[in-house]
């Protein structure tokens, strides 16, 4: 369709905007219009004016133009496609950039805020998502991509940063508003953190010394206390404005996260009276009249201290983490506030407890399991009602995925809170219809739910049998047409399912387990990759000898040591444990020597032998010992392999003691079995570094480049190997 | 997290199980049950440890408890005592002087005694040679929907000690502690009423012997082998039925770990 537009002139583009508010047909069909958009980009522009046309008139078309984007901008890929493909922002920063002083007001508020929503949507498509899934278009993706890394390209920064310190705070606040919105990665995030005006880079580069940070030299430094920008948004929160404190406590939010460089900041002690700590600031408005503001300072504090704490896991301030629950709480407990304010809510909780047991264990204590559980109860029907699930308003769908993500994450890490959510509080239901829901978002934080009580032995023994979840779980994981983010989710919680320990691992053996992990395996990156090998991993352990024989028909012995020698690390360490768990035994140390060709497994072992990944070589000394532990002919094998010997040698020199363990045992067994095997010991030096071990009471590290000094042992696990190293020594000796 | 990959996970963090000396998943232990003049052969096998979450669960396997269960396997989730959970026990009917006469049996509790801190009895996690801990079984196994056995239960819980250097010439377990023993050790903490423990027909029992040592041919047969013992507990059963196994070493390792 192509409704192209002849002229266009400020009556028409209000005619247009007017006809795509709040109207998604027909927003998509203006956006398809490429005629239209790219005129309407070119109206962006300054042109030279004709004799007969007024500047008011020209100003006029710019302003209606920007709302114009604005509006198509957000909420449709297609829209969005469309003005990426025309520059649009590009144009907008070009347009900003060549702003005269005599230039109306309006026009500058016209062209910010277009930018702040283009970018806004823009980010959406880019990612992560800020509020649960958003739909995947790897198309779109890559050209978003490029145009964010653009916005925050210095040059870019240094047309609408400069306007955080401006008379006019609405201006202000939609600076702040982008950069909450937008700042979603590390390196975008240190793009603005450390952003200085053009004047004060002059003086920073002046008066630095190379030796000294700047700000800690120099109290007036432009890049003290957070950073300029920083700076200029705490002043914002003096507004006594919600919307002005809300856009600038997301913006502080989106540069703390996960950047102590800027958090240390915010809450170091200060004599500056004129800049206090920020951060008792930020929490005074968690109790704003303001839900919006109450859940901006939440996130906000959030990010501030678990980015102070990410350098030291578990020093995370429990007092304010605990005045940031019960803020969260009010919102979710409260029947009068709306879906949008509840998910805020629920994802702020997710930040804060995400990955940290001791707050999972306080958000528990303070009762917000309990009050999420209730909500997600009273949003979700136990049946199937396809009509019914049609009609569901989808922030009612919103708030269920963003419930489900935070019970995942508050039972990731501890048995006590994985039992409450199966037993006291009866939740297993719940995630169970959620498996099926129609909204992936859903069904991905049902899986994630899953995959966190699968991490419990008794309730995959028990509630995840009883119930069925399991078996509807693999349904899931076998529909090849799923989205693979739920596929993946569904992938971890299949690995924990299919450990000895499982009821179920017989029964989804028996139902195509072993041919959908190879078809992932074939058909995934290394991510998934790796994920497939960990669940055949854990299949192996303890398995019979007809399920080792089953599974390596399925994944075949030249493609397994392939990834052993992968370039990926984490292929790598998962395929080497495969091989480990493969010669746990004698049956299975039998089944690798008569089924690899021996060139080929060695150099597999070698690689991980001596790779510098610590993971990789702990598997890798695991499943040599293993080896060693077979028949003598295999032990023999072993020895006509010099570069091995010369890899023990190097692992009991310079590893750690838990990748030792195991290579002396190994070392053990080899002259137990048969004292002639000293002398290749002796050549390779092994023998005299055992000496050399016992000689120094603790000493260990024998070559200069050693991990571990001599005269030194930190661990029990250090005397084990002395204790190791003595009786290999004794059995040198008896045998003499 | 740089870029929305469409695997983005929710955690970061693994969670590997890394055991502490015998204490490894996979774990096999031997010994008896016993109580009376009664033993049984028991075979303890840990399935999963987490020492940073105190937790702990395995399998208990007792053979020829009753006649209709020839063997009974039940599945028990521990508590590690340590920072996290203390000696008190304040759940299925113990009190505080049977945790401690219990608790007292023990030859190595009596080098951490000193260490501990009210209310609960915490200590600070750290390695003391020997891991003290609570064991509640949960349900049998194959089949956890199976409630009644007749002539067995399992409502009570087993106090356990893992000594990981066990003396050779002391017996792993000590008679009952004697009055001005619990009088010494309630100075620091608060009194507790006394109860005369209620003798109830044994549900378990076995006579306490060493368990046998292992087959291995590796290296780590050489030194002490690590010995568990624990007392069955429960109001209406005979006090102090005896938990005596000793550590299966093994010559090879398999690994999972939960994703």
């Amino acid at each position: 369709m192509n409704m192209a537009v002849t002229a266009i002139d400020p009556t028409t583009l209000k005619q247009r905007k007017n006809l795509v508010i709040g109207n998604p047909s027909a927003k998509l069909a203006l956006a398809k219009d490429t005629a239209f958009i790219q005129s309407l980009v070119g109206c962006l522009s300054r042109a030279p004016l004709p004799q007969s046309e007024a500047q008011g008139s020209q100003d006029d078309v710019r302003i209606e133009a920007a709302h114009v984007i604005s509006s198509i901008s957000y909420g449709s890929d297609d829209a969005l496609r469309s003005l990426l493909q025309a520059s649009a922002l590009h144009a907008l920063l070009f347009a900003l950039s060549t702003l005269k002083p005599y230039d109306p007001i309006a026009l500058q508020t016209a062209l910010l805020r277009a930018l702040r929503t283009m970018s806004t949507a823009v980010a959406e498509v880019v990612g992560p998502s800020q509020l649960g899934l958003c739909s995947y278009s790897s198309d779109t993706r890559d050209e978003a991509k490029a145009v964010l890394d653009f916005l925050f390209e210095l040059e870019n920064l240094d047309v609408f940063l400069p306007l955080l310190d401006n008379k006019n705070v609405q201006l202000s606040t939609f600076v702040a508003q982008l950069i909450g919105a937008t700042v979603r990665n590390k390196s975008h995030r240190s793009a603005v953190a450390e952003w200085l005006p053009f004047t004060d880079r002059i003086k920073e580069v002046k008066g630095k010394r190379g030796w000294e940070k700047p700000e800690a030299a120099n109290s007036n430094a432009p890049s003290r206390l957070g950073g300029w920008v920083v700076r200029n948004l705490s002043t914002l929160l003096q507004y006594r404005n919600n919307n002005v404190q809300e856009a600038a406590l997301s913006a502080i939010a989106a540069l703390a996260m996960d950047n102590p460089n800027v958090t240390a900041a915010l809450t170091k002690l200060t004599h500056d009276r004129e800049s206090p700590t920020l951060l008792p600031t930020v929490l005074s408005l968690t109790t704003s009249r303001s839900t919006e503001v109450q859940l901006a300072a939440c996130l906000c504090a959030t990010h501030i201290i678990r980015a102070n704490a990410s350098n030291h896991p578990g020093t995370v301030d429990q007092a304010i983490a605990s005045n940031i629950i019960h803020a969260i709480n009010r919102v979710l407990s409260s029947s009068s506030e709306r879906p949008p304010m509840r998910i805020r809510a629920c994802y702020t909780l997710y930040y804060l407890v995400k990955d940290d047991k001791d707050i999972c264990q306080a958000a528990v204590d303070h009762g917000a399991l309990e009050k999420i559980a209730s909500l997600t109860k009273s949003i979700t029907p136990l049946t199937k009602d396809e009509e019914r699930d049609e009609d569901e308003p989808e922030s009612t769908a919103a708030l269920r995925e963003a419930a489900l993500i935070v019970i995942a994450a508050l039972s990731l890490f501890d048995n006590d809170i994985r039992r409450e959510i199966a037993d006291t509080l009866q939740l297993i239901p719940v995630i169970h219809i959620s498996l099926s829901n129609r909204h992936v978002g859903v069904r991905y934080a049902a899986c994630q739910c899953v995959r966190a009580l699968s991490r419990a032995v008794a309730i995959l023994r028990t509630n995840i049998m009883d119930s069925g979840l399991g078996s509807s779980l693999f349904q899931i994981f076998k529909k090849e047409e799923e989205d693979p983010r739920v596929t993946a989710a569904a992938l971890a919680a299949i690995t924990n399912m299919i450990n000895d320990f499982s009821p179920l691992q017989p029964k989804l053996l028996a139902q195509g387990l072993m041919p959908r992990l190879k078809q992932l395996l074939d058909s995934g990156n290394s991510p998934t990759k790796v994920n497939v090998l960990w669940a055949i991993k854990n299949l192996l352990r303890k398995s019979t000898l007809e399920t080792k024989q089953e599974v390596m028909t399925c994944l075949k012995w030249r493609q397994l040591a392939n990834f052993c020698m992968d370039p990926d690390t984490g292929i790598q360490e998962q395929a080497t444990a495969i091989f480990r768990n493969l010669a746990e035994n004698d049956s299975g140390v039998d089944l690798i020597f008569q089924e690899m060709e021996k060139d080929l497994l060695f150099h597999a072992l070698l690689t991980g032998l001596d790779s510098p990944d610590e993971d990789v070589k702990l598997q890798a000394a695991y499943f040599l010992a293993n080896l060693a532990n077979g028949q003598i002919t295999h032990q023999d094998c072993i020895f006509t392999y010099p570069d091995i010997l010369h890899s023990m040698h190097s692992c009991i020199t310079d590893a750690k003691p838990e990748i030792r363990h195991p290579i002396m045992g190994c070392i053990y067994q080899m002259l137990s079995c048969n004292p002639k095997r000293r002398d290749d010991l002796n050549d390779f030096g092994i023998m005299a570094t055992l000496r050399h071990m016992c000689d120094h009471t603790g000493g260990v590290s024998m070559s200069p480049g050693g991990r571990y000094p001599s005269h030194h042992i930190p661990m029990d696990d250090d005397k084990d190997t002395v204790l190791l190293a003595r009786q290999i020594l004794e059995l040198d000796r008896v045998d003499h | 997290m740089s870029s929305p990959d469409p695997l983005v996970d929710i955690t970061h963090i693994r969670v590997r199980s890394k055991g502490h000396h015998c204490l490894y998943p996979g774990a096999s232990f031997q010994g008896t049950q016993k109580s009376g003049r009664n033993s049984y052969d028991v075979n303890v096998t840990i399935v999963d440890v987490n020492f940073s979450s105190s937790f702990l669960c395995g399998y208990l396997r007792i053979r020829g408890l009753t006649d209709d269960w020839p063997e009974l396997t039940t599945y028990f989730d521990a508590e590690i005592i340590g920072n996290r959970y203390g000696f008190l026990t304040q759940n299925w009917g113990a009190n505080e002087q049977e945790d401690m006469v219990h608790w007292q049996r023990f030859p190595a509790f009596r080098h951490v005694k000193s260490d501990l801190k009210k209310p609960h009895l915490t200590m600070a996690d750290r390695d003391r040679g020997a891991v003290f801990m609570r064991w509640k079984e949960r349900f049998l196994v194959p089949d956890h929907r199976v409630q009644d056995i007749n002539g067995a239960s399992f409502a009570g819980f087993y106090y356990v000690c893992v000594d990981f250097n066990p003396q050779p010439s002391s017996s792993a377990l000590r008679p009952a502690p004697l009055e001005n023993e619990l009088m010494d050790l309630s100075t620091s903490i608060s009194q507790g009423k006394s109860e005369a423990v209620p003798i109830s027909p044994p549900r378990r029992d076995s006579s306490a012997r060493r368990g046998t040592r292992g087959s291995s041919v590796g290296p780590r047969a050489s030194p002490p082998v690590a010995t568990m013992s624990g007392f069955y507990f429960h109001q209406n059963s005979e006090p102090y039925q005896q938990l005596s196994l000793c550590h299966v070493p093994e010559s090879r390792s398999s690994s999972f770990e939960f994703r």
